[in-house]
Order: structure tokens, then C-alpha cells, then sequence
């Protein structure tokens, strides 16, 4: 009881701080569509006209996961910069709350937030591409990344563990940002990609998020499909272990001025 | 000329208040509210008041970083507004003590960069940037990242860098916050120093006692307003603030007495009052006591503080 | 009041913080090395995916990594843009204004790092095209590139400060860079106007940017679609343009900055 008091405390406050950061919604709700037109622009120039509209669709798709990607792992790295920045990481680590739950309730914050946002830009993208009799496989979106999001947040927090590690959050971040990016296959197949990086891509979650997102919309999932994120759900494991031994090692023994 | 003049100053802010996760509604605060004040060269001049009275959008617009909504403002005989890099040439500022600089510059570097930037050259820039770290004691600290400092490292620093261009004027925006008693003292004395070269210290502070002992003239600021101008002196004058006066009597029980008597800390009778005349009646209880043939052990005389002052002046 | 050398003195000091910075920033520095091979792959592979057999195309290659190194010289002055607001957050840049520096000499400090990262980017991305896509790296006027990259970069540079006078006040301004930095290239020039439809390349030349981006491109491809004396002589009129644009924004924009108080945001 005690524990979800103060996880509906922090998601509250941090919910707060977010909806009143009006540019960060505009951003990612933008973002996606911005960017897929601009390549959609550029692929029409290079296909004399000929880029047909599901590439937009898979590209629109691939933005929008991917600019979650971004912000959930930026978040992270971000709750320990602007927590140390702040001096409220310390308060909260000197409060009688574990830094896990802490942690853990930012992450459920940014994955309500990022779903609200994904179902308005994919609503658009699915009625444009495929008409409204698609628009209900929105909800099945919804019900596809709260369960898929979880191995991302497990991903996550070894990114926080990483930024803890090497003292400097942003850098850590944009690495792993631009890996990320680059081989989740977010706005083309990853068989476009050096196999070694294909392999790096299917190791991680995000193309298998990605790619049974833009499956349910287009009305082509297949339940098998969900097999691989019973596995993936290692990652959120891994993410809770590591978490805590790196709680444990580095904030206890040096503190968080790190 | 008067160092700094102003008339009429007022500076309105509209801040939004927010109410729960939607809603929000606009108030306007007052931070200045015409007002009206001088000070002489060479002098050390206190702003205080409370919290959110005005004194750092005061001190902001003297120094040019604010543009007031109305009244006129003189500092070293420049307008603040019209000839805003003429006063920024003769005056030095600390603001936040624990901002304003590089974190991944040393404190020497980040004075030497402040240096350059006035116009001097890299080698004058040193010399002087290495001449504040001794006199406002961080030393050898000057080679440390500026990310490493502790607040009243930071602090000192601040006071570095607004003396780096040998200003006619200071502005002090809380100076010793955060200082330890003996880092605190040493700024005071190198406030005291500035002052005696003819340099005008304009500081707030919340430390009454710091104000008490450095100003020469003291200012009370409330909700934008000026209520009080004056010395120490003068202002627990004019608010006619009671002095306490103790006498102990060297006497095995309290003797009968116009004036209260109680027994004090080392057993012997005390006379104990408080009074705007301290010096007449310091000498009436004495005679009466001399005149019953006793013998005085102690006399404490204790003045009002500043602290009284300002409770005073506020609470009205 | 002061002088030329104390003019270049201010100018000096903001270069030697720059680069002393820099130089304790070594994990960012490292990190950008890491990062970029990653984007590079990510930004070619996004574009081409419409018509990956341009993958085998040394035209489009060629032209596509000119494109990105464009994009890396927008994006780096871009981004010092937002500099200008941590600045005003940290507390440093009321006490420069103190100084009477001006916001663009402040600028230059941060200016030099986008230089410095144009120094390393460029050379990295024209190395990992030729390396990981096997492109036969080609400059069509070797002797324009140098003047289309000093243009762009003053060019820039001048912008960037605008840009950051506007931004100064808002709580997010990377979001606007972050918009600006991908629309402003891409849409005026980066992406080589020859492989455009005709109705864009119409309207193209409209665009203030594409002077000063196009050249970057072209020189590479040996397309230029106007004239390279015309294009480069607009685009060297347009920097002294933005240069007095920059003065006088700047001027207006801190006045007003100041009635607002608005240098620490929040």
C-alpha cells in the first residue's frame, strides 16, 4: 500500500511536469510526421512519384516507436541528470522509498504518455492509408505496447545503470540513441543492414515492437508474433537485477555526486 | 553626484499560478512600486526586507539586467537604461552566488575569461583574477573546476569576478550566503576595505547582524515599497526602540526599588528595565543605589538590534 | 568605452573557453564518434529505402553523403542556438552582458565547437560512406567547396545567434532546433535539386537558405542549378544580410528580453 502511495505520488508529480512541457508533446506528436514526409518527399524525387503511400505508413510508424524509443531512454538518462542537477535524486535516495520504485514510476509515466501520443499519430496514419475500417486495430496497438514496452523499460534502466556508471548521462544516452536508431529497423527493413547489425537489431526490442505495431494496424498480426516478447520480458529482468546491483555498488558507495 | 539615484522605479510582474493539472489563473506582483531612493559615494548601502520584497529586481535594474516600467534610475551618473554599457563599465555584480560560471573551468580560468571579456588583456586578466582568488582567500581552489566548489566556494568566487574589472560600484545580492563564519568574516572585511578605498558597496542581505555592523545606510523594502531609510542608529532612534538595562546589586536580598528587582545569574539582586532614555536613567539607578549604600557588581546596557528594527518596520 | 583590441580580446577569450571546454568534454567528444557511423547509416538507409538500388548508384551515393555532411554543418551551428538559453539558465549570461559583450561574440565560444565538430563529422561521415557503402567520393569544384563551406558556415553562424535570441526565452528551444536543424537543409537544397520533381525545384530557389546550402552540394555533384557566381554571390550578400539582421534583433530582442526578465526562463 505504502509502495503504491508513493508510485501514484511520483507518477502524479511527474505527469505534471510533463503536461506543462506543452513543446515536448508538440515535438514527438510532430516529429513522426515531419520526418516521414520529408524522406516521402525525398523517395517520391528519387522514384519519379512512384513511392507508394504504405512506405510513408511503414516509415510514419517506425518515426513514432522510435521517437519513444528516444525519449524513454533519454528519460532515463534525464532522471538522473536533472535528479542530480536538482539535488532531488538525493532527497528521494535519502527518502525511505526505494530508488527502484522511483525509477520504475517515471518509466510507467512515460509509457501512458508515449501511448496516448502514438495512438493520435497512428490513428491518422492508419485512416489515411487504409481507411477507418482499420482505425479499431488502434486499440489493439494500445493493448500490443503495454505489454511490449515492458522489455523497453528493462532496457531502459540498464541505460540509467550505464549513465550512472560513466558519470555522464547525455553522452551515454545519444550512443545508444544513434545504435538504437540505426538497427531497429524503424524506417527501413533491417535487411538493408550489414548482417552483424541485423543481429544487433534483433537482439535488442524495439524492431520487434515496431514491427508487430505497424502488423496490427495493417490487420496482418499474427499471435505468434507475440512469442518473441515473452522473451524479450528477460530484459526487464536483466534491467531490475542490474538496477539494483548498480544501486547497490555505485550510488551507496560514492554517493550521487557521481 | 550621488553613486546611484532613482525615482519613481516600478516594475510589475504577471506570474501564473497553476491549479492542479489544467488550470491556471494570473496575479500581478508588485516587485517595485515607486521607488525612490539615493546613495552617497563611498558608503555601504543595505537593502532589506523580505523574502520576494523587490531587493533583486531592485538590484537588477540598477545594474542594467532589468528595464524598470516606469521611473528613472542613475547609476554613477549614467541612466540605466539609456546608457546601460556606460554602467556596466563602472559597476561589478553578484547575483546568485552559486551561478554564473563555467562548471568545466576552473575558477582561475572562469575569472580570466570574466577579465577578458572587460577588456583586459590575457596577461592583466591573470594577474588580477590571481589577485582576487588571495584576497577573497580560495587561493590554490582557483585551479580546482568550478563543478567542485562548495557554496561558499561559489560565493567567493562571485565576489572575485565583480571586483575583476576594479569597479566604482558593487552591487551584492546576498554575499555571504552559505559562507562559513570565518570565510563570511573575511568577506565582511573585504567589504569594510572596499568601502574605506572610496568604492560603493550596494548588498542585500537577510544576516541582520552583517547589515548592523557594515552599512552605513540601511533600507527596508516591503512588497516593493521603501518604509524605512536611515543608519542603524537613526532608525532604532526613530522607532524610539527600547534600550534593557541590567544593574546588579552586590546585597544578600533584593532591596526595595522604584524598579522591578529579581535575582540573577550569580545570586545577587538585579535591576532590570527598558527605556528610550538609557543614559539618564543608567545614572538615576545608580545614584539610588549608591544612595542606600550599596554597592553596583554589573552594568549591561543592550541596544535594540537591527533584527527589532526591520521586525518593527514589518509587522506595521 | 573600448576599443578594437579589446574587441578581439572578448573574441579570443570566448575561442580559448571554447576550446578549453571542448577539451574537458572528452566522453561527449568520444560519444560523438561512436554515434555518428550509427546516424549516418540511419539517415542513408531512410532515404534510400524508396529505391535501394540507388544503393549501387555512385551519383546518388556521392550526392546522399554530401547531403548528410550539409546536414552536419546546419545541425552543428543550429544546435549552438540553444546554447544561448543554458547560458541564461546557468547564470552566465547576465554577468556577460554585465561585460558589455555583445550575444554574438558569447556565440563564438560555442560556434567554435560547431567548427570543431564540422572538423571531425565531416571527414568521419565522407570516411564511413567510403568505407561502409563503398562511395566513390568526388568534388566536382574542388575550388568551390572551401568557399561554399566558409560561406555556409558565417552564414550560419549569424543565423544561429538569431535564432538564439529568439529561443532564449522559451523553456524547450531544442525542440524548435530539433524541427529547424532537419526542415531548414532538406528542404533548401541538401537533397540535390537535379533529383527533385520540377514543381519543388520552382520553388526552391525562393528559399533564403537554399544560397547557401546548394553551393555545398553542388560543388560536390558539379550540378549547380543557378549559376555558381550568381548562387555565391547571393549567398555572400545574404551573410552580411543575416550579420545586420543578427545586430539588429539582437538589439531589439534583449531589450525586450530585458523588460521581460525573462533571461533565467522560468
Amino acid at each position: 500500500m505504502r509502495v503504491l502511495n508513493q508510485l501514484i505520488g511520483i507518477i502524479e508529480a511527474e505527469l505534471k511536469v510533463l503536461l506543462r512541457e506543452s513543446g515536448v508533446f508538440i515535438f514527438v506528436l510532430f516529429f513522426p510526421f515531419m520526418f516521414s514526409l520529408l524522406t516521402y518527399g525525398a523517395g517520391q524525387a528519387l522514384t519519379g512519384g512512384e513511392a507508394p503511400l504504405t512506405q510513408w505508413f511503414y516509415q510514419l510508424i517506425g518515426f513514432t516507436i522510435m521517437t519513444i524509443a528516444l525519449t524513454m531512454s533519454s528519460s532515463s538518462a534525464w532522471y538522473f541528470r536533472r535528479g542530480m542537477m536538482t539535488g532531488r535524486l538525493e532527497y528521494i535516495l535519502a527518502a525511505p522509498i526505494s530508488p527502484l520504485t522511483a525509477v520504475l514510476s517515471s518509466a510507467v509515466t512515460n509509457i501512458v504518455l508515449n501511448i496516448a501520443i502514438f495512438v493520435v499519430v497512428a490513428s491518422i496514419g492508419v485512416v489515411t492509408v487504409y481507411g477507418l475500417s482499420n482505425l479499431l486495430n488502434v486499440i489493439g496497438v494500445i493493448l500490443f505496447l503495454a505489454l511490449a514496452l515492458l522489455p523497453a523499460v528493462g532496457f531502459n534502466l540498464l541505460v540509467g545503470i550505464a549513465t550512472v556508471v560513466f558519470r555522464e548521462p547525455e553522452p551515454v544516452s545519444n550512443v545508444i540513441n544513434a545504435i538504437v536508431s540505426s538497427v531497429s529497423g524503424f524506417t527501413y527493413p533491417i535487411i538493408m543492414l550489414p548482417s552483424f547489425l541485423q543481429a544487433l537489431g534483433q537482439a535488442m526490442p524495439y524492431s520487434y515492437i515496431v514491427n508487430g505495431a505497424r502488423d496490427i494496424l495493417a490487420g496482418s498480426f499474427e499471435y505468434v508474433q507475440l512469442s518473441p516478447h515473452l522473451f524479450l520480458l528477460a530484459y526487464l529482468l536483466l534491467g531490475l537485477i542490474f538496477f539494483r546491483i548498480g544501486e547497490v555498488n555505485y550510488v551507496r558507495k560514492s554517493g550521487v555526486h557521481w | 553626484m550621488k553613486a546611484i539615484a532613482c525615482e519613481g522605479l516600478r516594475k510589475h510582474y504577471r506570474v501564473k499560478v497553476r491549479r492542479g493539472f489544467f488550470n491556471h489563473e494570473y496575479s500581478v506582483i508588485k516587485a517595485l512600486d515607486d521607488v525612490s531612493l539615493e546613495v552617497e559615494r563611498g558608503v555601504i548601502f543595505s537593502l532589506v526586507g523580505p523574502n520576494g520584497a523587490g531587493k533583486t529586481t531592485m538590484v537588477k535594474v540598477l545594474s542594467t539586467l532589468l528595464i524598470p516600467d516606469a521611473g528613472r534610475a542613475e547609476v554613477g551618473g549614467y541612466d540605466v537604461v539609456r546608457q546601460a554599457n556606460r554602467v556596466r563599465e563602472i559597476i561589478g555584480l553578484v547575483l546568485a552566488p552559486d551561478k554564473g560560471f563555467y562548471a568545466r573551468l576552473t575558477g582561475l580560468e572562469n575569472l580570466i575569461y570574466y577579465g577578458r571579456l572587460y577588456g583586459l588583456s590575457k596577461e592583466e586578466s591573470t594577474r588580477r583574477a590571481k589577485e582576487l582568488l588571495d584576497l577573497t582567500g580560495l587561493g590554490e581552489d582557483g585551479m580546482r573546476l568550478f563543478e567542485e566548489y562548495s557554496l561558499g566556494m561559489r560565493a567567493k568566487l562571485s565576489i572575485a569576478k565583480a571586483l575583476i574589472n576594479k569597479p566604482e560600484i558593487v552591487f551584492l545580492d546576498e554575499p555571504t550566503i552559505g559562507l562559513d563564519p570565518l570565510s563570511a568574516r573575511r568577506i565582511r572585511q573585504l567589504i569594510k576595505d572596499l568601502a574605506a578605498k572610496g568604492m560603493t558597496v550596494f548588498m542585500t542581505s537577510h544576516n541582520m547582524w552583517e547589515v548592523e555592523n557594515l552599512s552605513n545606510t540601511v533600507t527596508v523594502i516591503k512588497s516593493g515599497r521603501i518604509v524605512a531609510v536611515g543608519s542603524p542608529s537613526e532608525l532604532k532612534e526613530r522607532l524610539k526602540l527600547s534600550y534593557r538595562i541590567e544593574v546588579e546589586i552586590i546585597a544578600d536580598k533584593a532591596p526595595d526599588m522604584n524598579q522591578p528587582v529579581s535575582i540573577g545569574e550569580r545570586g545577587y539582586p538585579v535591576v532590570t528595565m527598558t527605556t528610550n532614555k538609557p543614559s539618564e536613567d543608567l545614572v538615576r539607578v545608580i545614584d539610588e543605589i549608591r544612595g542606600m549604600g550599596y554597592l553596583i557588581g554589573m552594568v549591561r546596557v543592550q541596544e535594540p538590534s537591527l533584527e527589532e528594527v526591520l521586525t518593527q518596520v514589518l509587522s506595521r | 568605452m573600448l576599443g578594437r583590441a579589446a574587441f578581439i580580446g572578448r573574441a579570443l577569450a570566448e575561442v580559448e573557453k571554447g576550446l578549453t571546454i571542448y577539451a574537458r568534454y572528452k566522453v561527449w567528444l568520444f560519444s560523438d564518434l561512436i554515434s555518428w557511423p550509427f546516424w549516418t547509416i540511419f539517415f542513408f538507409l531512410s532515404f534510400l529505402m524508396y529505391s535501394p538500388s540507388l544503393l549501387g548508384s555512385q551519383y546518388h551515393l556521392n550526392a546522399f553523403t554530401w547531403c548528410f555532411f550539409t546536414f552536419i554543418l546546419v545541425s552543428s551551428f543550429m544546435w549552438s542556438s540553444n546554447f544561448l538559453a543554458t547560458s541564461a539558465q546557468e547564470g552566465i549570461l547576465e554577468y556577460v552582458l554585465m561585460t558589455g559583450s555583445s550575444i554574438r561574440q558569447h556565440m563564438l565560444g560555442r560556434s567554435i565547437i560547431s567548427f570543431l565538430d564540422l572538423a571531425v563529422g565531416g571527414p568521419l561521415l565522407l570516411l564511413i560512406s567510403a568505407a561502409g557503402f563503398g562511395t566513390n567520393l568526388h568534388v566536382a569544384y574542388p575550388y568551390l567547396m572551401p568557399i561554399a563551406i566558409l560561406l555556409a558556415s558565417a552564414f550560419f553562424y549569424f543565423f544561429s545567434s538569431i535564432l538564439a535570441v529568439l529561443l532564449v526565452s522559451l523553456r524547450s528551444p531544442w525542440i524548435i532546433i530539433n524541427v529547424a536543424q532537419f526542415v531548414i537543409p532538406f528542404t533548401s537544397g541538401a537533397i540535390p535539386v537535379e533529383v527533385l520533381p520540377p514543381e519543388i525545384q520552382a520553388g526552391i530557389i525562393y528559399s533564403p537558405f537554399f544560397y547557401v546550402i546548394h553551393p555545398l552540394v553542388a560543388s560536390a555533384t558539379g550540378n549547380y542549378f543557378i549559376p555558381p557566381e550568381i548562387v555565391l554571390s547571393v549567398a555572400g550578400g545574404l551573410c552580411i544580410l543575416v550579420y545586420f539582421l543578427s545586430r539588429f534583433l539582437e538589439d531589439v530582442l534583449l531589450r525586450s528580453a530585458l523588460k521581460r526578465g525573462k533571461f533565467t526562463l522560468f
